[in-house]
């Protein structure tokens, strides 16, 4: 699996995060996803929208990319902050622990929370280091 | 053929028969000592014989779990330098097309440092020290 298969698979199948990002009113849908937030989305309702960018990785003479480096960017927002804690805290659980043969490592670097007032609603966003290998 | 940059990644250097895995990058030091010969007939300028050669292979790379037919990993380094005073073979072939860089002599290990730290990955610096000639081929 690449990276973006691997990120996008254990942010949109935590069944925790689907349940606190569900849409109460269309329980097929939730609010996961990945680069942009689609312009239709309401903004009462909490999301998570996720990125990453390549930062790095190890290359050896006789295997190219042996480990790779990235800066994951989990963005929660929500209507309130207290929302968005409790939303932060289950990411943490799911992330901060996670390893399996892909990803090797995954750190959590920074926070930076904020608040979108024309959209009435607050963001955190969190970056993560991830070490990444190709299988 | 016209002349061609080589890249690091298509020189394969081999231990004791098995390419090392992994490894990251590497350098190959030669030195030729010279004797100084100047006489007052040197007309001012200093004189020198050539005297030995030496040769020493350092080699950086990732320490690895597992097993690859054919490959030396950290592991095999660590049990040679503590366990074994022989000489081995190294080899540095140049695999690119047209390549003819192939170099070969016998080594000892005479150094192994191993590093980690928290997020990245755990590295091993080695140091071999050439034993005789450095033959190209």
């Amino acid at each position: 699996m690449t990276f973006p298969e691997k990120i996008n698979s254990i942010l949109q199948n935590d069944e925790s995060l689907k349940t606190a990002f569900q849409d109460a009113e269309n329980p097929e849908k939730f609010n996961i996803y990945s680069t942009h937030l689609p312009d239709e989305l309401d903004q009462k309702k909490p999301a998570l929208v996720f990125n990453y960018k390549k930062t790095g990785g190890e290359n050896v003479l006789d295997f190219d990319n042996a480990l790779e480096d990235y800066n994951l960017f989990v963005i929660l927002l929500a209507p309130d902050t207290s929302t968005n804690e409790t939303n932060l805290n289950l990411v943490r659980t799911l992330l901060d622990d996670f390893e399996d043969e892909q990803i090797r490592d995954i750190i959590h670097e920074d926070d930076d929370p904020g608040s979108q007032d024309d959209k009435k609603r607050y963001f955190k966003m969190q970056i993560y280091k991830v070490i990444f290998q190709r299988v | 053929m016209a002349v061609v940059p080589i890249l690091a990644k298509q020189i394969t250097i081999s231990f004791n028969g098995d390419v090392i895995a992994r490894s990251a990058d590497y350098s190959l030091e030669i030195n030729k000592e010279t004797i100084e010969i100047t006489t007052l007939d040197s007309q001012g300028w200093k004189e020198f014989l050539v005297d030995l050669k030496e040769w020493s292979v350092t080699v950086n790379g990732l320490v690895t779990r597992g097993l690859e037919a054919g490959k030396t990993v950290y592991d095999d380094l660590l049990q040679n330098i503590i366990n074994s005073d022989v000489v081995v073979p190294i080899v540095m072939v140049d695999t690119g097309d047209g390549g003819t860089i192939n170099l070969s002599g016998n080594v000892y290990l005479t150094g192994l440092s191993k590093s980690g730290t928290v997020g990245d990955s755990v590295k091993w610096a080695g140091k071999m020290q050439g034993t005789g000639a450095l033959i190209p081929a």
